[in-house]
């Protein structure tokens, strides 16, 4: 297969464009290259012989466009991924939430739900959920039923144990699940403290203070206006002397917050001065 | 940290949750905020700073009422004050509350 751009840059500034004014999805601030990409692959995929073609099916057909959301916004996960990262949140953050008397986190762009499992067990481990909420949200509301429903292929679960125990998890791994034929689905106590909920990080406004806030793997897709549009969501969304943490390629050395975070021992978290 | 007490609002309508936080938030007060009944009781479950609960009355699925019967027949929430917001002024629904 040859791989050619049904949709130009032109096309793509106009679409966007359009998009953001008849729907309120506003993906015109992100990185162009990537966005480029999907769409493509979105042309190839429903077999769109042209840019009006998309644009039409786009602009004429709701269903189509969350769809369109879909497959634009990125939904890759894994549990436990970065197990050093995992390691530093064990060890050295969720043992300082412990100090309140209710623990709030707010897992931005949480997609299907891998993530806040991770993190659920995290405050079982340290005997700390029974007081913590964790707010999911993403933009996407297809996702967010797969991650309500906490089912995941078994075929994944070689590769999250090995992560769960390079990040000094102890425990048996598969007591968080049942298993059954091709899947698993983790335990209910897992998701009885989560709120699922729909939130656009680039048009919602903050709806709550929380002392951790995790969006990994979302901003690298945003362009810099962008990025520090939602560091400045975060930063009025976090409590003072709360943490903030992000994916493994993103930083916010170059943003305002530089000034007022200081980074946890090498990883991507950063804890509010003030 | 964080000992103080808070204030539950209970309203599927984010607007109403943001005007009434304001005017709460502004008079000292803490505030946490549920769309659903589903999501206030888990908040109950894990917060036990709250000591007030505000419940729109005119929600989806389960509503006001319904929320507060099901409270208020629980061991662990019977206590818990409760004040309804509503619109709805008539007297017929007075009684119902």
């Amino acid at each position: 297969m040859i791989a050619i751009d049904i949709v130009g840059d032109e096309d793509l500034e106009l679409l966007l464009e359009e998009v953001a004014s008849v729907y309120g999805y506003d993906f015109t601030d992100y990185s162009k290259a990537s966005i480029k990409r999907r769409i493509n692959r979105i042309c190839l995929i429903d077999k769109h012989k042209s840019f009006t073609e998309l644009r039409y099916k786009i602009l004429n057909d709701q269903s189509y466009l969350s769809r369109f959301i879909e497959e634009v916004t990125v939904n890759v996960t894994e549990m436990f991924r970065d197990p050093t990262f995992y390691k530093t949140l064990k060890e050295k953050i969720i043992p300082q939430l412990g100090v309140n008397s209710f623990i709030k986190v707010w897992i931005a762009g949480c997609s299907t739900g891998e993530e806040v499992y991770s993190i659920s067990i995290l405050l079982h481990e340290a005997k700390l959920a029974h007081k913590a909420i964790i707010y999911a949200t993403d933009i996407n509301p297809t996702v967010l039923e797969t991650a309500k429903k906490g089912i995941y292929p078994i075929s994944q679960m070689k590769l999250y144990t090995e992560n769960y125990q390079n990040s000094n998890g102890t425990e048996d791994f598969s007591t968080y699940y049942s298993a059954n034929y091709d899947h698993v689905k983790f335990k209910e106590y897992l998701r009885k403290n989560v709120i699922f909920s729909t939130h656009n990080l680039v048009s919602d406004r903050s709806f709550n203070e929380f002392q951790l806030v995790i969006c990994r793997n979302v901003l690298i897709y945003f362009d810099k206006i962008l990025q520090d549009k939602v560091f400045n969501l975060f930063d009025g969304s976090l409590e003072s002397l709360g943490y903030l943490a992000l994916g493994s390629k993103e930083t916010i050395r170059f943003s305002d917050l530089n000034l007022t975070y200081k980074q946890i021992n090498k990883e991507k978290i950063w804890k509010k001065t003030r | 940290m964080n000992q103080k007490n808070a204030i539950l609002i209970v309203d599927d309508d984010p607007r109403n949750i943001f005007a009434l936080k304001m005017v709460l938030k502004a008079r000292g007060f803490d505030c946490e905020t549920a769309t659903n009944f589903e999501d206030a009781h888990k908040i109950l479950i894990s917060n036990h700073n709250v000591k007030l609960v505000l419940m729109d009355m005119m929600m989806p699925d389960i509503d006001g009422y319904e929320s507060i019967s099901k409270l208020k027949s629980s061991e662990e929430f019977k206590n818990l004050p409760i004040i309804a917001v509503t619109a709805q002024a008539m007297i017929v629904i007075k009684r119902n509350v």
